[in-house]
């Protein structure tokens, strides 16, 4: 397996700028508690999403929701959980996820586009040349960031595009190539038998993380890959060093965006038993100590450990680029990106 | 479709460091069975608790039993007519690198397996195999880069208290020195990457080991095409070292370090760094790089089971085969038959009695 190591620098102000970001998730406390995680609608899961373990004890607290600790893979959930049409109602209609998508993300487009999407579809087409040459189709899965599938439709990789998106009306996507371009707008996910093993290469980002129902949805991916076909994924890691040392205090964790934030471990387990083979398992990550950093410039009252404070106060630019790239090459940066091949 | 294809018996010839390596891998493949070992020191083998097949003292009742093919795992003086014997008794064969000591030698191995066209002759020039070579020749063939430009290789041992004592290092049995020992792999793979190249120059150098062959050899390869190639093979890096450099028109992929057994070329890793283009501002100097980092070496088991392919479909051998070694050898012959090994700095210097602890045979000539 592979484990890829990238030299970037950039900050977590340039993808959420602090005054925007607050908010963002103020807006989302208040349509998360009124509506979409009011308490006649929540369900209650017994495994973990990842290992299936039932063994877990509460993690922690946000919005006042629980979030569980599987004490077999380390994954960390949300339990009790909204249905999967709940969240996707919740995306196309609240005012969050509508300020997200007008707002937070329009005033960091410049950015993403720069150091997430170009370097996203690059990634997608080198790895795509080196596994599968002859491939032709990709499937874009559950995105909530019209920017990007924007982006996604009109880069100069790949024969024909599918985007699958339950999450919003899609047709205000200027389609550049509208007649090789497929967009399918599915509500529940479900695989039509006439896509069933037709796309080569198939691409998810941070989207198992708001997933209630995981297991639907990689069955509709697997379904949907031909044999040998390639499935891209980023997802953010429990095991990663920001959310190890924040825990329940980190800005990054709150639902419904996050969910899931399962463990190495944990995803390991979820996608081999899925019928995947993992080609790279890379955490690419190159913001852990500025969030920590931030987190604690923020809110004094989080408490960090001494090592931890050292290596921030230290001032060492040197220093600080060292241990971010040492928790890259030993996957223990919370960014996660993963190649999987169906078997 | 595994029912239809038939199991092959192997022989192995010198059960020596490769010859064990070889042995795990017949062992692990399904379609391959195990079923002689030769050694001239039969107790060698006999000591070995894993070794459940039949044990011979002479190749030449190995190969005139019943197998299919002989991995010729001996030092270099041996090989070419193991080979050749091995051909001529209807044996498939495998043969370690270097293919012999000397160009004759490969030569007439080929002149045998022209006579015997129905059976296969591969080189064991697994380098080709390793993750990190592998994927930089998917990305150099995609074209997404551009052409390659030039090529930089590096590729030397520690040494260590054994050195002189290796038969790798003497050249009546090894036909060569450090070049033939460990560069003609880097060669091959310059050859993997370019193609052939029309122009060699090289210098041969003692630089510390007293011994009858060179301790660092640096070749120059250029093709027709232009592009260019450079080798450093050493034995005086004092550090196990493996770096392949691949210049293209729009990036640069770097294979460094080799996944072995001991780890002890370092973790195997691409890295893949992308030419600043003019109107990019930011880090000149500095491109963002992609370190691939690699855990797990196939590259024995990729090269057995291509050879068992190649043998099982009846395909032409075109990958390691005996044009891959002759033309590796030729540049090899080229270099050793163009430059004298000269000594390096302080090499014949007697007063610190270095020289005296070093030298390991009699007579010694330097140039």
């Amino acid at each position: 397996m592979k484990n890829v190591v990238i030299n970037q620098v950039g900050s977590t102000s340039e993808f959420k700028p602090d005054l925007i970001f607050k908010k963002y998730i103020d807006l989302t406390r208040k349509d998360v508690r009124a509506g979409l995680c009011a308490k006649n609608k929540m369900k209650t899961v017994l495994c973990c999403p990842a290992c299936k373990s039932r063994d877990s004890k509460k993690a922690f607290s946000k919005f006042e929701l629980n979030y569980s600790e599987c004490q077999k893979c380390g994954s960390v959930y949300l339990n009790p959980r909204p249905s999967d049409e709940d969240i996707r109602k919740y995306y196309m209609e609240s005012k969050a996820a509508k300020f997200w998508r007008d707002t937070l993300a329009r005033k960091t487009e410049d950015k993403r586009k720069e150091k997430i999407y170009e370097k996203r579809f690059q990634w997608l087409s080198d790895v795509s040349e080196n596994y599968v040459p002859s491939a032709e189709t990709i499937a874009d899965f559950n995105s909530r960031d019209p920017e990007y599938m924007r982006e996604f439709l009109s880069a100069p990789y790949f024969k024909r595009k599918i985007l699958v998106n339950p999450y919003f009306d899609t047709a205000v996507l200027s389609n550049s190539n509208a007649d090789a371009n497929e967009i399918l707008t599915l509500g529940n996910l479900k695989t039509p038998l006439k896509h069933r093993e037709t796309i080569d290469v198939a691409c998810s980002f941070e989207t198992i993380d708001c997933s209630s129902d995981i297991e639907s949805f990689l069955k509709s991916v697997h379904l949907m890959l031909r044999p040998d076909g390639i499935f891209f994924l980023t997802t953010i890691s429990i095991s990663g060093f920001d959310l190890q040392v924040l825990w329940g205090e980190s800005s990054s964790i709150f639902p419904p965006d996050r969910i899931n934030i399962l463990s190495r471990k944990g995803l390991e387990v979820l996608f081999k038993r899925h019928g995947f083979d993992m080609i790279e398992y890379s955490t690419p990550g190159f913001l852990d100590l500025d969030i920590v950093k931030n987190a604690a410039r923020k809110d004094s009252s989080i408490e960090l450990p001494r090592f931890v404070k050292t290596i921030l106060d230290n001032g060492d630019e040197q220093v600080y680029r060292d241990f971010q790239e040492f928790l890259q090459l030993s996957k223990l940066s919370s960014f996660t990106r993963i190649v999987l091949r169906k078997r | 479709m595994r029912k239809n294809v038939k199991t092959l018996r192997v022989g192995i010839v010198g059960y020596g460091y490769m010859g064990k390596i070889r042995k795990n891998i017949i062992e692990s493949s399904p379609l391959l069975k195990l079923a002689g070992i030769c050694d001239t020191n039969t107790d060698l083998v006999t000591a070995d608790h894993t070794v459940k097949c039949k044990v011979y003292n002479s190749y030449k009742k190995l190969i005139s039993s019943d197998i299919d093919i002989v991995f010729v795992c001996t030092p270099n003086s041996f090989s070419p007519q193991i080979v050749i014997d091995s051909l001529r008794a209807g044996r498939h064969v495998f043969c370690e690198k270097p293919p012999g000591r000397t160009l004759a030698d490969i030569k007439s191995m080929v002149e045998e397996e022209k006579k015997n066209p129905g059976l296969k002759l591969m080189f064991g020039f697994n380098h080709r195999y390793h993750p990190g070579i592998l994927e930089a020749r998917t990305i150099v063939d995609s074209k997404r880069f551009g052409n390659i430009l030039f090529l930089k290789g590096t590729y030397g041992k520690s040494g260590g208290k054994n050195y002189l004592d290796s038969w790798r290092n003497q050249k009546e049995i090894a036909g060569g020195g450090i070049l033939l020992d460990q560069g003609i792999h880097m060669i091959d793979l310059f050859r993997y990457f370019c193609g052939d190249f029309n122009e060699t120059e090289g210098f041969l150098s003692r630089m510390f080991w007293d011994t009858n062959v060179e301790d660092n050899a640096f070749v120059f390869l250029r093709n027709s095409l232009g592009q260019v190639a450079t080798l450093h093979s050493s034995a005086t890096l004092w550090k196990h070292c493996f770096k392949i450099e691949i210049f293209l028109e729009k990036a640069y992929l770097i294979v460094s370090g080799l996944l072995s057994k001991t780890g002890s070329y370092g973790r195997e890793t691409l890295t893949i760094g992308r030419r600043q283009f003019e109107d990019e501002t930011f880090a000149l100097g500095n491109p963002r790089e992609e370190v691939v980092y690699f855990d797990q070496d196939l590259s024995w088991a990729i090269e057995v089971q291509k050879f068992q392919e190649f043998i099982t479909n009846g395909t032409k051998v075109d990958n390691s085969s005996s044009l891959d070694a002759l033309k590796a050898m030729e540049i090899v012959e080229l270099v050793y038959n163009s430059s004298l090994i000269k000594n390096g700095p302080n090499f014949t210097k007697n007063g610190d009695g270095i020289n005296e602890k070093r030298s390991h045979q009699s007579g010694r000539k330097h140039v």
